[in-house]
């Protein structure tokens, strides 16, 4: 039955987006207290005040997404979740200086609150410095990489090394000093200027994760530009046999180490003992028995295109050294002759066999060629008066 | 809120979309076994994505085994027996065969020797993380780390290597290390030193120079936490067996313990090299869930009582006939012939 109420009161808050919120900071809270009672002795490890705090960093409750503090409420109203194809590089710098503006002053007021002379002052002093170099760093339109303070990695803060990325913050032994027992007021101040380091030390990360976004997009759009050459590369250029994608790969790899190994798709090929299909055409054969298989193979071609603004190969040409094989009565089964190709399917190879010549198409060109001259037929036979007699 | 996100990249196998489903249940329920999960629930603070390159693979052999199809159907229509072509179609024909040596085996050679094949293979996996990266909320930090197995390991490696090598513009399709590198790289079954191609990426290609590396500093490495993982008897990644000196990649980062390099040894099934039955160890998770959460949460003594049931469950006499024959199939450290890896690969693979 208590189970039961305390499933329906979840509910309730669930429901509610207000008392959801409300539930997430009773749930930071909730973490707090557990591990502290995991310090206290309630557990076999002993959970240290900086461990504590890394929890409560790690688990969104210090400037993350689960902090209902005022500050953090403050910071984050403006920062949207997702970034605007429009925005521009200004807007986004306004965005970020209106995360950094209440940030900066609360480190700077929470920096005066504290005595002279005393570590936490000298931590938060520390601390309103860095956030007064990234804020005049945003404001004269650096961009994120211009600068380590603008990384969001300078800003992390690592529970395993129990400190900030490249952040020269004393937090760890301003804490462990005042906290050597745990139970003293100067243990709870330390842990409360630590606390306030961890959340504006992860609005700054957050802030920053925003104006290096651009970044992410711009990777995201180079790559998948990329991707889609490489499938058309596979899916639509002439298919490569294992020992023609060898070729062709040592010839790539020659060109990418040039630039250390970044290179697009390339825009040829060259083409080696590729076993071909085509058929024979034959115009005077009656319809539907005008084309018969051939086999022929290219010895040696090239291939080269341009990508088009699609992605896609375009303006495809190709030339091949051919021998192409048939079973005839009247002439040589073996022929040798030049194969032109288009678009990477439509091919023609006029050959000698013997010094008789022969015509050769890709299936798809003899399949192409053969509707043209149906379509034509059929064209002119509608066009005569009909021959059936009554 | 934004999730830490785990990527799983899969190594040689018949692969299909979904195949990680069984070891994100794997990594769930030993995550649950520790006193961390009570804190930070697992579906609360990560997620899984899961990548997928073997259908690359699988479109090669497939165009070989079709275009050689059409050429021995004609071949046979025609009455026409050309010898030359015979023998090469064939040949493109038996890629596609199901079995082992050309399912699993071949993968390696195509991404070792086919460049081609292999930037597509690292175009797909790179985009893919970077959907992913992109798709998180932008007013957060992106957390993420990579969780691969054998040529996962290489191919993740090559595709970080292009990510976040230093100097190269973002015409690339590059990311500053200091803004979006992983958290944590876990290799189970590390075979980039085998498969590094410098004669592609140069120099910096090779696995002890490259960008893959823990960062003492967010601007530094394309990591901030290096797992490397190996079983004693797993013969795969034995050739070049990725081992660096101890200043790799400098000692501050070592000093940080930023690299962090386990050898297990206890064995549950024939199969070593298997994907799960790397992840099942404690010795080879516990340092993963650690640095994904809080260190102190997950303490020496839990992870010593964890380690030492497992190892109680899985008693080395009852493998010593397992041992034994993994060991006849072992090649040197120092071993570069690839005669001798890929039939090293092949009798692995056939036997297990």
């Amino acid at each position: 039955m208590r189970t039961r109420s305390r499933a329906a009161l979840l509910g309730v808050l669930l429901a509610c987006p207000g008392l959801r919120l409300i539930a997430q900071q009773g749930d930071c809270a909730a973490l707090a207290a557990s591990a502290a009672g995991i310090a206290s002795g309630a557990s076999a490890s002993s959970l240290r005040p900086i461990d504590r705090l890394s929890l409560l960093a790690r688990t969104d409750c210090l400037g993350g997404t689960r902090d209902l503090d005022a500050l953090t409420k403050a910071a984050m109203k403006v920062l949207p979740a997702r970034l605007s194809d429009t925005a521009s590089r200004a807007e986004m710098r306004l965005v970020v200086l209106s995360v950094l503006d209440p940030v900066l002053k609360a480190t700077s007021r929470e920096r005066d609150a504290r005595g002279n002379e005393t570590p936490e002052r000298a931590l938060l002093g520390a601390l309103d410095s860095s956030v007064t170099l990234v804020r005049s760093a945003v404001e004269a339109g650096l961009r994120a990489t211009d600068d380590k303070l603008l990384l969001t990695g300078t800003w992390a803060w690592d529970p395993n090394t129990a400190a900030f990325g490249d952040l020269p913050l004393p937090v760890t032994a301003t804490v462990n000093d005042a906290c050597a027992p745990v139970t003293t007021e100067a243990c709870s101040g330390a842990v409360r200027t630590a606390e306030f380091t961890l959340r504006a030390a992860r609005l700054v990360e957050r802030a920053l994760a925003y104006y290096g976004r651009p970044f992410l997009a711009s990777a995201l759009a180079v790559t998948t530009k990329r991707d889609a050459r490489w499938t058309a590369y596979f899916g639509q250029t002439l298919v490569q046999f294992p020992w023609e994608l060898a070729l062709n790969s040592a010839r790539f790899t020659r060109a990418a180490r040039a630039t250390s190994g970044f290179a697009l798709p390339p825009s040829d090929q060259w083409v080696l003992l590729h076993p071909a299909v085509g058929v024979e055409y034959v115009w005077s054969a009656p319809k539907g028995s005008r084309m018969t298989p051939a086999v022929a193979m290219e010895l040696l071609g090239y291939n080269r295109w341009r990508w088009n603004a699609g992605n896609k190969p375009a303006g495809a040409l190709g030339v091949s050294a051919v021998a192409a094989f048939s079973d005839r009565a009247y002439a040589n089964n073996v022929g040798y002759g030049l194969l032109v190709r288009y678009a990477h399917k439509y091919s023609l190879t006029v050959t000698s066999r013997g010094g008789k010549a022969g015509v050769l198409l890709s299936s798809e060109f003899g399949t192409w060629l053969s509707g043209r001259q149906d379509q034509a037929q059929d064209a002119m036979r509608l066009k005569l008066p009909s021959a059936t007699p009554r | 809120m934004a999730k830490h996100l785990l990527f799983l990249v899969h190594g040689v196998g018949d692969t299909k979309p979904d195949w990680s489903k069984p070891i994100q249940d794997l990594v769930r329920t030993l995550y649950a076994r520790y006193q961390v999960a009570k804190f930070m629930p697992f579906d609360q603070y990560f997620a899984f994505s899961e990548i997928n390159y073997n259908d690359k693979f699988d479109a090669r052999r497939a165009a070989w085994k079709h275009a050689a199809d059409s050429v021995v159907k004609a071949l046979g229509v025609g009455g026409m027996k050309p010898e030359v072509i015979n023998t090469l179609t064939k040949w493109s024909a038996e890629p596609a065969k199901d079995d082992f040596l050309n399912t699993h085996a071949l993968d390696v050679v195509m991404y070792r020797f086919l460049s081609l094949e292999a930037e597509q293979v690292r175009t797909a996996v790179q985009e893919q993380i970077l959907k992913e990266l992109a798709a998180q909320p932008a007013n957060d930090t992106v957390h993420w780390s990579v969780i691969a197995h054998s040529l996962g390991t290489s191919v993740t490696h090559d595709v970080l290597h292009q990510l976040f090598s230093p100097n190269r513009p973002t015409a690339w399709g590059t990311l500053p290390p200091g803004l979006f590198k992983p958290h944590v790289v876990m290799m189970l079954a590390n075979v980039s030193r085998l498969l590094e191609n410098t004669d592609f990426f140069g120099p910096d290609g090779d696995a002890y120079r490259s960008a893959v590396r823990p960062g003492s500093t967010p601007s530094d490495g394309a990591c901030d936490y290096f797992i490397n993982v190996r079983h004693e008897c797993d013969p795969i990644p034995k050739p070049r067996l990725f081992r660096p000196a101890d200043d790799w990649p400098n000692t501050t980062a070592r000093a940080q313990g930023r690299y962090i390099d386990v050898t297990i040894n206890a064995i549950e099934q024939p199969n070593v090299h298997d994907f799960a039955h790397y992840l099942k160890n404690p010795k080879t998770h516990v340092p993963l869930f650690r640095l994904l959460t809080v260190p102190a949460l997950l303490g020496d003594d839990e992870a010593a009582a964890a380690c030492q049931a497992y190892e109680q469950s899985t008693p080395l006499a009852k493998f010593a006939n397992d041992a034994k024959r993994l060991e006849q199939l072992s090649l040197p450290e120092s071993e570069q012939d690839w005669r001798k890896i890929l039939a090293m690969l092949r009798d692995f693979l056939s036997q297990v």
